[in-house]
This record gives structure tokens, C-alpha cells and sequence, in this order.
């Protein structure tokens, strides 16, 4: 595949694997034309149907195609949304997030990760990606501080099930998401947990947001938005998780 | 579909401590306990900064989140504590944490994982535990990377373990076996309550004689195997008693207790108690627990600085402090540390218990001595060095074993000579680890050594012999800093080599399948121990093994072995590393005992389609908490193969009874089964086997039908009519007990 991409510049790779994302990720790191592993138990497994639909549908596509969240789900789902404005409320959203997923039944342990999931993924939104007029990161450097942000920097947190999906969305307003941010985090976490202290996280928050989801999307719009959704397989026990190879789709416009 | 704005959590403000860090402390031992979530707000460094001890103790059972940032926090935290103390050890990590130790590089920095919390599951109640492993206990089953089902707390059902094992043990694999050295052990069990080894918790003994003065140091848990007779063997004179050691006190504990102080009451001149710690003071401190001559010197009470949140034991000198103690007070302390004030964490009823102490009094020379003593540090035993072999025995004539020596690597370490000569069948068992020289002899039992103390010796070894006495055996214990440790020790080595001799005697085939029960452990102990004699672990096994087949032994031989050796000695070396005592034991079973005894053990009887035979001692080696049952050798068609019950394992109760042996167990067992036919029920049988705990085999019993009344002619056939849900087809007749329409 790495071949094919290198000669036909135009082609995009989607890589179908049952192996864990660790041993995938050098296809993404080598190759900036595969951003999208999609992963299943085995390969006598059936592919997400939606999924490939989804990903044929967005990389064939000439124009940007907007995907409403509520498409990840079937008819008759429940949400909650919410706006986070300062790091109080973060810490309100994250716990209202998981006694929500605590409240669907699932294992203890489902719904602590996905308070974790939600920390990561909001203090991402909140303190990575808002900048200031000249485009400098604005609350980057100081992860301990404590925010106020300002109406068009708060990020939003959706958060819906339809029974069998579990879908987390983390949205700003800003776009500056790059995929190499993903590929990199990604591919230095797995690869053995080094930290990357050069900005003001660990650089582990790629990682943990892997391990918390069966499926993670980017979606980013250049400089205007960012949604990062997290889906979460209910019918799977903690043990098949753990062991399903994970699905990454990186979408820029 | 439905979608609502998130309510936001009231209760996760800025005000709810994200994390809580408790600090525990005692000498150069502290504690770090973790509760809640660890995230950005966590300053790492600047707790690390505060540490200052040999060994630093991180309890991380209580984190419920860490996010990226938290982790960059963590390692940051660990980094530098590491720096600052010796040693770390992380303590009851859970699912969390054992996440990220797989995941981050350095997680753990120069730390090692003591024990960890493994996620099981139970379908059954649909509910999540977890269950505490240790590294040093569960090292085999963390290698095999295999965790087996465990009933569930709630329903009593199997749960399983829920996660991949593959990626739940990877950091677990790449760490050697932790062993914590005795005091670290002591301090989480004693002090904190932490689960360690069994063998941690039990309760050890030390014993100095200073003078007139006997002091008696406990550590460890006080039981109903607290050694009442035996600590009270010997006292007289001025008696302290330091505690400070003592972790749990159990109720059968707490009266054996009562009974040691009754014992010694008109023995000794004073018993004076220090170190007590709040649970020893509320519980065994009244004024009939401490009799006529007990009094509190010292009372060990934890208090909380409130400056810098350290807790930590502080000493009470009950004499200086007593005008305040007697209303209810404790004395204000400041901490060593920050100079804060601190706060005493006791309940009423400890201040109450210490209000209604009496005033002690002791002379200033005397109190000067116990200062002296319960400051001095009880040499940890040496390793020791490589072994000559044992001159077999100088008492055994002739000296009938050598050779096989450590060289040789026999493990399992029996060799068994026929000597031509005298006829005489000698055993030699390598238990222990050794050094070179024991140093000089500054004391003994005796003025000259008996000739029957094998030469050169300076491990714990046994050997034995047949002599026209009958079976001679001797025990060497390894050098130790106790002299009442040593003369134990070398008792149990000489019946273990009892035991092992007559084992050796069995020579019926189905007999292997008994043999079988305690081989492999024994000798995997003992191979443990000579590939690694400086592990604490391996010597604790060891002697545990041989402490549990000498209790058995005793208690199953009806009197054929002595429980006092025939003959006993022992001798005091000073080297470099100071003073060790070496003790040896010589029991004689005589010839006729010995064969009584192999009559008892090799006897077996058929119950209900198995062979069993009685529990032999060496089954200790095994399981060394067992102190009855029968094993089962055979087994053919019958009600304990329906159970499930297979061969080698041992039948421990039935129905809730002791099984005591195979007559008691040929008795009991089909007493329950007629009890159980005539009103129905459950036929329960307690059974060891494998590794596990001893678990229960179950077998539901249908009430028998009662014998078919014969009914006047004329009366109509057929059944009576039911007025009760009673299963008239039972009723009937038929003893399957089923309820079968086409009888």
C-alpha cells in the first residue's frame, strides 16, 4: 500500500487491520496519504459498514461533507451537550459525564474511562486550542491555571448512546488540529509511553484517548473547527476492548 | 430522540479535594496514601520534596483518575522521590494504575510493584470486584500470566478475571519477585493493616535476657496460635513485654492473652508492658487484663501534624504523662519534623482504656535497661554461606551419610544410602543456605560438646538413622540472633526428618498418589531456597513448611514421637556480624513406635468408592495451614467421585465436621448421607485441593421416600390424594428421587 500511495500521489490508503494500532502507525508516520486505520477483532469479522461508508463517502468527496453527529447513532438515541467555560465547569462536565455513563449500566470501569476520555479531550479544547489574534496559543503554556474563557473559545461536549454506541464529541471553534499532532502523539505513546515535555502537556493525551475508544475521529476545518469524536462499543465486554485493534480517521478541509 | 443540557455535578467544585495525600511515618519507614484523582493539579515535585526516609511506601489503591497530565505530574513525583528515598514500593495498585505502568516509560521509576488489584467479574450479579495479589505470594501465577475464577463476595458464584492478561502482566513480567524486608512488612501490617505474607502476620517472638531482666519482643498479629505455654515457659523475674509489634488483635487472641498473664502472674516480679498501641490499650489493658503485677510503661499512639500531615507513631511515657492520661488527655506533642502542633488520632475509648491505667513504677536502672533494649535492633538472620556437608552425626553410629554434597545440586535433597555394613538406612535433607565460618564459640549448653552434634554444620539441616535404639534423628538449625529461635528450629528440622524417614518406609504403590500431594512443593521450596539463599521469602517457606509438618507429626502420632527432644544443645558464635546462636535436637522414635506409626499412616480404609488414607505430616509442606483430613489415594465408581472429588486431594470436613482421619471420614460420611435421605439437603464436603483455598463440593440429597404402607383391601388403588405441593410420584416409592410419570 505504501507503494501505491508514493506513485499514485492522488490515491488515499485506508488501512483495514485486526493487528493493535502500535504496529499500524508507521504506515500513518510514513505515509501522509493513509490517515485512517480501521480496525476490527479479526478479519473474519465484518467491517463497520457505516464506517466505510463514511470514510469512502468523505475521501471521494470534491466538496466538505458535513456529518451531524447524530449520524453515528440510530434512530431513537439520547444526548446531552454542554458548554464548557472554565476549569471548574470542566471538572462539572467530566464527573456529569461519567455518572451519566455510569448510569447506562455498563461496568464501573466503562464509566471512569470515559471521564478520563472527556478530561483529556476538553482540556485539549481548552487550552490548546484557543489563540489569540495573531494566532499564538493563548493558555498553552500554563496547564495548572485556572480559565475563564471568553464566549467563542469555550468548547462544547456531546455526549449520546443509542443503546448499542456509546458517542463522545469535544468540538472548538478554533481548527488548529494538525495530524501530525494525532500521528505523532499517537505513535510516541504507543510505542513505549515516552513523555514529550516540550509543550505544556505530556504528550501522552493521544494515547489515553486511544485507549479509551473503539473509534476516534478527527474532523477538523482549517482555522474554524475541531470535533473530535470518541465511539465506544456497549455490547463489547472490557476484555474483547481490549484486545479489538482501534479505528483512527484523521479528515481535514 | 432526546437531548437535554449535561447537569453539571454539584459536588466536583473547586472546593472537592481532587486528591488526598495521607502521610504515614515510622523511622525510616514512610507511607503515601493516594485517594482521588490525579490531574494537572497535582505538584509532584513539591510533595516529592518533602520525603525523607530509607523506604518509601506508595499506596495508590485509592487513585481513581489520572489524566496525561496527571501522569507527566506522576513521573516528575516518582522521579524525584526516588532520589530522596532508597527504596519504593508501590502497594495495592489498581486496574489504574497497572494500566499506566504498562503504558508510560518510568511510571514506576526505580520503584517495584509489591501488590496490585486484579479486576474480576461476576456474570452472575452482573458486578465488578477485585481481588489483591501480591507479587511474592502470586509470583507463579503472575508468571503463567493465568489467574484463576474466584467465588464472587456476593453470590458465591465463580467471577472471572476481567481483563487481557497479556497486556494486564506486561509490567508485572518484566519485574523480579519483590520480597519487603521484615520491618517494611511489619510496619504495613502491624501499623497500617495492610495485607502482606501470612507468614508476615504471624506472630514472631524474640526474646533477650538482660540480668534478671526478660524481655520479650512480639511482632505480628495476635491470634488463637498465640503461643500462650511456651512464652510463658521459663519467666521469671522482671518481665517486659515490648508490643510494639503487635498488629491485629483477634478475639481468641486477645484471650489467650488474658491466660499468658494469669500464667505468669505468680512467676514473675513485675510484667511491664511498652509500646502498646491504641488497640492493644482499649482491648487488653484493664485492670484484669494487666493482673496483679502488669502495668503500662509506654503507650505507642499515632498523631496527625497538623502542619505538615504526617502521621506518625509517638511514644507516651505513661509514668511522666499520667496527670494528664488520667483525665482522659493526651500530652501535646509538636512535630519532629515542621514543629507544628500535633494531633493524637485515638478514640474515646482508647483515652478512656489510658485514663484508668495504673501509675507504673520502675527504678531508674531498670528503666534505663528497657530504654536499652527496645532500642537495640534484633540482628536480622545472615545468609549463609555455602555449607560443608553434614558429618552425619556423630551421634548416629556410625556416622552413616556423606557425600551428595551441595556441589552436587540435588535439590529435592534426599539421598537415601544403604550401608552395607550396619544395615542402616540415613536421609539427608539440605534445607538452608550457609556460610563459611560461624565464628568463635563463646558459649554452649553444655561445657563440651556431645558427640552426637554433627561437626561442621551451619545450615538448617536433618538427618537420621536406624540405630538398634530405633530411628535417630538430629536437627541443626541455621545460626540465629535468637537462641529460642534456633532451639525451634532445629526441633522442627528433626521432625521433619522424622516425618521424611518414615515416608521413605511407605513402599505401596497406590501410596505414590499421598507422596504426590506434598512432593513437588517440597521440593520446588527447597530449590527456591538453595537457588536463592539470601531470599527471606524462600527461608520464611521453608520454615514454615517444617514448622506445620512438625505440628502435625505431634498431633497425629498418638504419642510415638515426643514432642521434647531426647537430647538438645546449643552454641553461641561472635563473629564480625555479632553473636548467632547454632541449636540441634536428637529425637528416637523407638523401633516399635515406628512401626505402629507406619501402620497408622500407610492404613487405608474405602469410603463411598475411594482408598483414603490419614493426613501425613508432610502434607505440611504443602498446605501448612491443615491440621486434619484424610487424602484420598484411589478412586472408582461412588458418591466422592460423583462430587467431584478426584485423587490426591484431602477430605477436610463433611457436612461441616472435622474429618480426622479415614475412620472418621468412613464414619461421617454416610452418617450424613442417611441424615441428609431422611430430611433431603445438601451433602457439602470441605476438600484442599491444587493451590487454591480449600473449597466446597456440593450434592443436593432428595428426602427418601418412605417405605410403601400396604393399605386395606378395598380402599381404592392408586395414590392418596395430595393435599400439599409434596411430589406425590416421590411419595410413591423409587429411590431415585426423581419425578418420574412412567413408574
Amino acid at each position: 500500500m505504501l507503494d501505491a500511495v508514493r506513485t499514485h500521489p492522488r490515491l488515499r490508503g485506508l488501512l483495514w487491520t485486526a493487528e493493535p494500532a502500535r504496529r499500524s502507525m508507521r504506515f500513518l508516520t510514513e505515509s501522509p496519504a493513509i490517515s485512517h486505520l480501521m480496525g476490527r477483532r479479526d478479519f473474519e469479522t465484518a467491517p463497520r459498514t457505516w464506517e466505510l461508508l463514511l470514510v469512502a463517502r468523505r475521501l471521494l468527496s470534491k466538496e466538505p461533507v458535513v456529518m451531524p453527529r447524530e449520524a453515528f447513532l440510530d434512530w431513537g438515541h439520547t444526548a446531552l451537550s454542554a458548554t464548557v467555560a472554565s476549569t471548574v465547569e470542566r471538572d462539572q462536565v467530566v464527573a456529569a459525564v461519567q455518572d451519566k455513563v455510569g448510569a447506562l449500566q455498563v461496568p464501573r470501569r466503562v464509566a471512569e474511562m470515559f471521564g478520563e476520555l472527556t478530561h483529556e479531550l476538553v482540556m485539549n479544547a481548552m487550552y490548546d486550542a484557543p489563540v489569540d489574534a495573531q494566532g499564538r496559543p493563548k493558555y498553552a503554556a500554563n496547564r495548572k491555571a485556572d480559565l475563564h474563557l471568553e464566549e467563542h473559545e469555550r468548547p462544547t461536549v456531546w455526549l449520546g448512546t443509542d443503546g448499542g454506541r456509546l458517542v463522545l464529541q469535544v468540538a472548538d471553534r478554533f481548527g488548529r488540529l494538525q495530524r501530525h499532532h494525532v500521528v505523532d502523539g499517537l505513535a510516541r505513546g504507543l510505542a513505549g509511553g515516552e513523555m514529550d515535555q516540550s509543550h505544556g502537556g505530556a504528550g501522552l493525551g493521544m494515547m489515553v484517548c486511544h485507549n479509551s475508544a473503539a473509534m476516534l475521529l478527527f474532523d477538523v476545518r482549517r482555522g474554524a473547527r475541531t470535533e473530535v469524536t470518541a465511539i465506544f462499543e456497549l455490547d463489547l465486554n472490557l476484555r474483547e476492548f481490549r484486545t479489538q485493534a482501534r479505528s483512527i480517521h484523521y479528515f481535514e478541509s | 430522540m432526546q437531548s437535554t443540557a449535561l447537569a453539571m455535578s454539584q459536588d466536583a467544585g473547586p472546593d472537592a479535594a481532587k486528591l488526598t495525600v495521607e502521610k504515614f511515618a515510622d523511622g525510616g519507614i514512610a507511607c503515601l496514601r493516594f485517594m482521588g484523582t490525579i490531574d494537572e493539579s497535582f505538584e509532584g515535585k513539591h510533595l516529592a520534596a518533602t520525603i525523607k526516609c530509607e523506604t518509601l511506601l506508595l499506596d495508590v489503591g485509592g487513585v481513581k483518575k489520572i489524566s496525561s497530565f496527571g501522569i507527566r505530574e506522576w513521573v516528575d513525583f516518582i522521579t524525584a522521590a526516588s532520589k530522596q528515598a532508597g527504596n519504593v514500593v508501590l502497594v495495592e495498585c489498581g486496574p489504574k494504575i497497572v494500566d499506566q505502568l504498562n503504558m508510560v516509560a518510568n511510571f514506576a521509576g526505580s520503584g517495584r510493584v509489591y501488590s496490585f488489584y486484579a479486576p474480576y467479574r461476576c456474570d452472575y450479579c452482573d458486578a465488578e470486584h477485585r481481588a489483591l495479589l501480591t507479587t511474592d505470594r502470586d509470583h507463579e501465577a503472575i508468571k503463567a500470566m493465568k489467574l484463576g475464577s474466584r467465588p464472587c463476595p456476593t453470590c458465591k458464584d465463580a467471577m472471572y478475571f476481567d481483563e487481557d492478561p497479556t497486556s494486564f502482566f506486561s509490567y508485572l513480567l518484566s519485574q523480579d519477585k519483590v520480597e519487603l524486608a521484615p520491618d517494611v512488612e511489619a510496619f504495613l501490617a502491624a501499623r497500617l493493616n495492610y495485607a502482606v505474607s501470612d507468614v508476615a502476620r504471624k506472630l514472631r517472638v524474640d526474646k533477650l535476657i538482660e540480668g534478671r531482666l526478660t524481655y520479650v519482643r512480639l511482632a505480628g498479629d495476635l491470634d488463637a496460635s498465640f503461643p500462650r505455654e511456651k512464652l510463658a515457659d521459663g519467666l521469671e523475674g522482671p518481665v517486659v513485654l515490648d508490643v510494639t509489634g503487635v498488629g491485629r488483635i483477634e478475639p481468641a487472641g486477645a484471650a489467650e492473652w488474658r491466660g499468658l498473664v494469669q500464667m505468669v502472674t505468680p512467676l514473675v516480679e513485675q510484667l511491664t508492658i511498652v509500646g502498646a498501641g491504641p488497640s492493644f490499650v482499649e482491648k487488653l489493658t484493664r485492670r484484669d487484663d494487666l493482673g496483679a503485677k502488669g502495668q503500662v510503661l509506654t503507650i505507642s499512639l499515632p498523631y496527625r501534624c497538623g502542619g505538615c500531615g504526617t502521621s506518625r507513631s509517638q511514644l507516651i511515657d505513661v509514668g511522666q504523662s499520667f496527670d494528664v492520661i488520667k483525665v482522659g488527655k493526651v500530652p501535646e506533642l509538636r512535630c519532629a519534623h515542621c514543629k507544628a502542633q500535633m494531633e493524637p488520632a485515638a478514640s474515646e475509648a482508647v483515652l478512656a482504656a489510658m485514663g484508668s491505667l495504673p501509675r507504673p513504677t520502675v527504678s531508674a536502672e531498670l528503666g534505663k535497661i528497657i530504654a536499652e533494649l527496645v532500642g537495640r535492633k534484633i540482628e536480622k538472620k545472615k545468609p549463609m554461606a555455602a555449607a560443608a556437608a553434614l558429618a552425619a552425626t556423630a551421634a548416629m553410629p556410625p556416622p552413616v551419610v556423606r557425600g551428595g554434597g551441595l556441589a552436587t545440586g540435588v535439590v529435592s535433597a534426599l539421598v537415601a544410602l544403604l550401608l552395607v555394613g550396619g544395615g542402616a538406612v540415613a536421609y539427608r535433607l539440605f534445607t538452608g543456605n550457609s556460610k563459611a565460618a560461624l565464628g568463635k564459640v563463646t558459649a554452649a549448653s553444655e561445657p563440651t560438646r556431645p558427640a552426637w552434634v554433627p561437626a561442621g554444620t551451619t545450615s538448617a539441616l536433618g538427618s537420621c538413622g536406624k540405630t538398634a535404639d530405633g530411628l535417630v534423628c538430629v536437627g541443626a538449625s541455621a545460626p540465629s540472633p535468637v537462641q529460642d529461635d534456633a532451639i525451634e528450629e532445629a526441633r522442627d528440622v528433626a521432625l521433619d526428618a522424622v516425618a521424611q524417614a518414615l515416608a521413605e518406609r511407605m513402599t505401596a504403590d497406590a501410596w505414590r498418589n499421598a507422596a504426590a500431594v506434598w512432593q513437588a512443593t517440597r521440593t520446588a521450596k527447597l530449590a527456591a531456597l538453595e537457588a536463592n539463599p539470601e531470599s527471606s521469602q524462600a527461608r520464611r517457606e521453608v520454615r514454615q513448611a517444617r514448622r506445620a509438618v512438625a505440628s502435625l507429626l505431634l498431633a497425629s502420632a498418638g504419642g510415638a514421637v515426643s514432642p521434647t527432644p531426647s537430647a538438645r544443645y546449643w552454641e553461641e558464635h561472635t563473629n564480625q556480624d555479632g553473636k548467632e546462636v547454632q541449636a540441634f535436637s536428637r529425637f528416637v522414635v523407638p523401633a516399635a513406635a515406628v512401626e505402629r506409626l507406619l501402620e497408622s499412616y500407610g492404613g487405608s480404609a474405602d469410603v463411598a468408592g475411594a482408598t483414603v488414607v490419614n493426613l501425613f505430616p508432610l502434607v505440611g509442606w504443602r498446605y501448612p495451614e491443615v491440621t486434619h483430613g484424610a487424602i484420598v489415594i484411589s478412586l472408582g465408581a461412588g458418591r466422592l467421585k460423583e462430587l467431584g472429588v478426584a485423587e490426591q486431594f484431602l477430605v477436610l470436613e463433611v457436612g461441616g465436621r472435622k474429618v480426622t482421619g479415614t475412620e472418621s471420614l468412613a464414619r461421617l460420611l454416610p452418617e450424613e448421607i442417611s441424615r441428609l435421605q431422611a430430611s433431603g439437603g445438601t451433602l457439602e464436603l470441605t476438600v484442599q485441593a491444587g493451590d487454591g483455598a480449600a473449597r466446597s463440593f456440593k450434592d443436593q440429597i432428595a428426602k427418601k421416600a418412605a417405605p410403601a404402607v400396604a393399605r386395606p383391601q378395598g380402599q381404592g388403588g392408586g395414590n392418596p390424594p395430595s393435599t400439599t405441593n409434596v411430589n406425590i410420584w416421590d411419595r410413591a416409592g423409587g429411590d431415585t428421587g426423581r419425578d418420574d410419570p412412567t413408574q
